[in-house]
């Protein structure tokens, strides 16, 4: 058994799980926001993310947008399609501006980490 | 993509149960949301296949408890979890607006009666404010005792993710479910009915105003007054009756019987005043020689009027609470 694998048996499966959860969590919003810039509903955005690699659950999607909207981050419409209504999503002129502080500031921890982890 | 009836019939049971536990502000908007993503979820699965009663079980055992989904949409604006805050607005709306015209209303009519003056204005200003939130006080903590006795998960049932299956869905509209909203503006009048009887008694009168200054004229006479106990107990049970009913969510054999004997208690009530009289309840001759006779022959006629509608409405009150207790599946305990 190498170190590495020895030590990865201490860190239980909850705890490890709960990090990963925190991390995906801080790149939620500027994930969605990324895609946002363009309309979408909210199936075609979780599929959408998770063709990119970004896999997230309509249970958190749809609460936040709604979260969103609220705070006029993002705009929606009802739109009628194949004979079912679907409620289309995009950021706001607001949650543009704030997409990008948010993205500034993601590119600037992310040269960060990557020079304190090297 | 096409569904069966069945299959169609197991969604929009789903969709009922999760419409149950979605926060009332926007609930219909975000019901629609889901179904309108599940269904693009169903055809992405399914393709042109149809989806039959097995499939679509299996794809909702697999979206987990309704209550656990509705969770998410859940936020505390309030000590109380949103749904509760939402009664609580409707409530002190409802309650405060009720309270503040019948106060004005009796205040200006007496106002009118006795001459306008400056400090008989002031007092009415000084009687509504002090009224208003002494009521505003009452009804935040009734909701504030809700809060922190029935806690968010207690107000759900107890479906949790890991036990719940989609078995558990029912077929029909959930025939025992409580009028939560109600049961809880019950407690808040209740409450309020309380206060003033105990505390605000001298309200309950006649608030005189003149160039002699200001007169109380009592209304109800000492027999009446000495019915109030039996109110208080009535009150009292009533307040313990909805907050278990508001706790459990659902009847049970035991409450069922309970709330029949509670209707009965107030109809027999609401007999015994009848019964006393109009004559024995107000005191009409105290009213007459102060110069409201006119008042008090117009409430002689409103008195019997209301008193038969409330007997008639207690009778009819009963008897659907009996059709109710065979009729509607009840948990023996």
């Amino acid at each position: 058994m190498t170190q590495y694998s020895a030590d990865m048996d201490i860190v239980s499966e909850k705890v490890s799980g709960r990090f990963m959860a925190d991390l995906k969590r801080g790149a939620l919003a500027l994930a969605v926001m990324s895609r946002l810039r363009e309309e979408h509903y909210g199936y075609s955005l979780i599929r959408e993310l998770e063709e990119q690699g970004y896999s997230l659950s309509q249970d958190t999607l749809y609460p936040l947008l709604r979260r969103w909207e609220e705070q006029e981050i993002v705009e929606s419409e009802w739109k009628m399609e194949e004979a079912r209504p679907r409620r289309y999503y995009r950021l706001s002129s607001k949650g543009l501006a704030l997409y990008e502080l948010i993205k500034a500031e993601w590119l600037k921890t992310d040269e960060t980490v990557r020079r304190l982890i090297k | 993509m096409k569904l069966s009836v069945q299959a169609e019939s197991w969604l929009f049971r789903y969709e009922r149960a999760l419409s149950r536990h979605l926060p009332l502000k926007g609930r219909k908007d975000i019901q629609e949301e889901i179904r309108s993503h599940m269904l693009d979820d169903l055809e992405d699965r399914f393709g042109t296949q149809e989806v039959d009663e097995d499939l679509m079980k299996e794809y909702l055992q697999k979206q987990g408890a309704p209550r656990c989904k509705a969770a998410a949409y859940k936020s505390d604006p309030f000590p109380l979890n949103e749904e509760l805050f939402s009664f609580f607005k409707l409530m002190s709306s409802i309650v405060l607006i009720v309270v503040g015209v019948v106060l004005l209303i009796t205040q200006a009519v007496s106002l009118g009666m006795n001459g306008v003056t400056a400090s008989g204005v002031l007092k009415v200003f000084g009687t509504l404010f002090s009224a208003l939130t002494s009521t505003l006080g009452s009804i935040v903590i009734v909701f504030m005792i809700l809060g922190k006795f029935l806690p968010e998960e207690k107000w759900m049932e107890a479906d949790n993710e890991e036990s719940w299956t989609v078995d558990l869905l029912p077929e029909k509209e959930f025939p025992d479910t409580i009028p939560v909203g109600e049961m809880i503006a019950d407690l808040v009048f209740t409450v309020i009915a309380i206060v003033l009887f105990l505390f605000f008694r001298n309200l309950l009168g006649i608030h005189n105003f003149s160039e002699q200054g200001y007169r109380f004229i009592p209304v109800f006479t000492d027999r009446f007054w000495s019915l109030v106990p039996l109110f208080m107990i009535r009150w009292i049970l009533g307040i313990v009756f909805n907050s278990v009913m508001l706790k459990l969510r659902r009847w049970s054999l035991s409450l069922r019987l309970s709330d029949l004997a509670l209707k009965a208690f107030s109809l027999a009530v609401t007999i015994l005043i009848l019964r006393i009289g109009y004559g024995g309840i107000v005191l009409t001759q105290e009213l007459t020689s102060a110069g409201y006779g006119q008042g008090v022959k117009i409430f002689r006629i409103v008195f019997i009027v209301v008193m038969i509608l409330g007997i008639v409405g207690g009778v009819a009150e009963i008897i659907k609470k009996i059709v109710a207790l065979y009729r509607e599946p009840v948990k023996e305990e």
